[in-house]
């Protein structure tokens, strides 16, 4: 036993772990999960931050049940504060602090240029605390892409509606093109590789990422074996918010094995929480649900997923573990 | 090395190990086949309909390539071993299709049990003369399946097909599958099993209303 307990959390302690939330559609559930799932960690004595990564629209304090902190990212934007773990505000729960988005809508979106959050995205890492769960919001564009790329556990989350569902793909076409872009210095390959992203709206990935890897290969064997081993070795997860009935729970499973077969890249079903009207209930009394219905059958949902994530951490640990021991 | 769907062997287009029994291929098949169906939520928006289509093809010809191996190795197996294998029951062993019998093998058993009955053959004559028509029913192949004396229990345990699937393909009733896409192995096993042309009957039963 005291082996076992002593490899599940081997990630806990001396290795910063950076949860990032994603999916590209509006109103899937990333604050709703990203902020239970911050409570939950916290409650198990980790030492937890949850980052609002939204800069136009920040809620998750809102999801907290706080106010609006004082401190925000707007003051590290804006060069008010140079220290970014100054922003990480105490919450109403032990263990679990938030580096609340700016509190200045126009502010955050007049001044949160290309620097500023190129800065930001290479300082996630010196936030101290064990687990930082970043809320990223809606959108395709190169913010919320490339910081859910910053995620050690990136998890996708979505609605069973094809809205949903169909963005979640779009979604990770742009993590893959950008996986592509980040490695890429020549402007000619940049071409090819829009040109090849450009052509497939609606289709898999794996002839547009076998035709530019053999054009980037003909130039730069390095950059493609470099770009084709980061691609291979994603591993995404993906959480089903909001189910109604059992057709809507096949459908995580069922768009991983098509992710897996056709994307290039590893997707696993982390679990699904059920459509529930009190979430949205406890919301509006300010409560967190998690907080509120701690017993509750979708609460135990919100559980299982936590633990399924964590295992595969663990899992994938140790196969890093043995990897490096065996290599 | 980045995963491509184009390089899945057999098993793994089913994400079946390489030991899996007949039951757990029909699961992968009938799980598979609904996820990549036309009218799935999953496929919305991921795959082209050219991919989809490619892949349904691919499932079906994993399916059918394992099944027959499956069941050939069952055939196989047993004379080499000399003496029947510790699962399987002496009664089992006397049973059509209770040791993994290749599914072509029934109707032939059944002749064979049954060599005298010149009626019999006659009638397998005609119900198999009704083939030859542009179009298969559920009801022609229920007749053949009966002049050959085989029953569905057989069928079902030699293809490992669920016998209420079976039922479906001789009652013409396309709503008791998951998918409509199920029918087609289904029923070239179904055809197989009677020895009949898996390739034409599914053809003339799939296709007679178009």
């Amino acid at each position: 036993m005291r082996w076992g307990y002593a490899l599940d959390t081997s990630f806990q302690d001396h290795e910063k772990l950076v949860w990032t939330f994603g999916g590209g559609k509006g109103g899937a559930g990333r604050t709703l999960l990203s902020t239970t799932l911050g409570i939950l960690l916290a409650k198990e004595e980790r030492n937890v931050v949850i980052f609002d990564g939204n800069l136009e629209c920040a809620n998750a304090h809102t999801a907290l049940g706080m106010r609006q902190p004082q401190k925000t990212l707007s003051d590290f934007i804006t060069g008010k504060t140079q220290d970014i773990n100054e922003l990480a505000v105490p919450t109403p729960f032990r263990n679990l602090r938030l580096i609340s988005s700016s509190g200045d809508s126009i502010s955050a979106t007049n001044h949160s240029s290309l620097a500023a959050k190129n800065r930001l995205l290479k300082l996630i890492g010196s936030i101290n605390c064990a687990h930082l769960l970043t809320d990223i919001g809606p959108g395709l564009n190169f913010w919320p892409v490339d910081l859910f790329l910053k995620g050690d556990v990136q998890i996708l989350v979505i609605t069973p509606e094809p809205t949903a569902v169909e963005t979640v793909y779009h979604f990770i076409r742009m993590l893959i093109y950008r996986k592509f872009k980040n490695q890429l210095g020549a402007p000619q390959l940049e071409n090819t590789l829009s040109a090849a992203f450009t052509d497939m709206r609606t289709s898999g990935l794996n002839d547009v990422m076998e035709r530019v890897l053999e054009k980037i290969s003909a130039t730069d064997k390095s950059a493609a074996v470099r770009i084709a081993k980061s691609i291979a070795d994603m591993e995404l997860k993906l959480v089903v918010n909001q189910t109604l009935d059992r057709h809507d729970k096949h459908i995580g499973p069922a768009i991983c094995e098509i992710v897996n077969k056709f994307y290039g890249v590893k997707m696993d079903y982390a679990g699904f929480i059920p459509f529930d009207e009190r979430v949205a209930l406890s919301l509006r009394r300010g409560r967190p649900f998690i907080a509120e219905y701690e017993t509750s059958e979708t609460a135990a949902c919100f559980s299982v997923t936590l633990r399924e994530l964590l295992n595969s951490i663990s899992a994938r640990n140790r196969k890093r573990q043995l990897d490096f021991i065996t290599s | 090395m980045i995963r491509n769907a184009h390089q899945l062997d057999l098993h793994e287009v089913l994400n079946l190990h390489p030991d899996a029994a007949p039951e757990e291929i029909e699961r992968a098949y009938l799980h598979l086949t609904t996820i990549y169906s036309e009218n799935s939520r999953a496929v919305y928006g991921a795959l082209s309909d050219e991919e989809r289509r490619w892949m349904v093809k691919r499932i079906q010809e994993a399916y059918e390539t394992l099944m027959s191996r499956a069941g050939a190795v069952g055939e196989t197996r047993q004379p080499a071993q000399g003496k029947a294998h510790p699962s399987t029951s002496a009664g089992e062993q006397g049973k059509p299709g209770g040791s993994r019998a290749p599914a072509q093998d029934i109707a032939k058993q059944q002749r064979g049990s049954d060599d005298s009955s010149k009626q019999g053959a006659e009638r397998e004559t005609k119900a198999e003369s009704q083939l030859s028509a542009k179009a298969v029913t559920g009801a022609h192949l229920r007749n053949i399946r009966i002049a050959k004396g085989v029953s569905l229990d057989e069928i079902s345990a030699a293809t490992k097909v669920k016998k209420s699937y079976l039922e479906a393909i001789e009652s013409d009733n396309p709503k008791r599958f998951p998918a409509p896409v199920f029918m087609k192995g289904f029923i070239k096993a179904y055809a197989k099993a009677l020895g009949l042309n898996p390739e034409e009957i599914s053809e003339k039963y799939l296709h007679r209303e178009q």
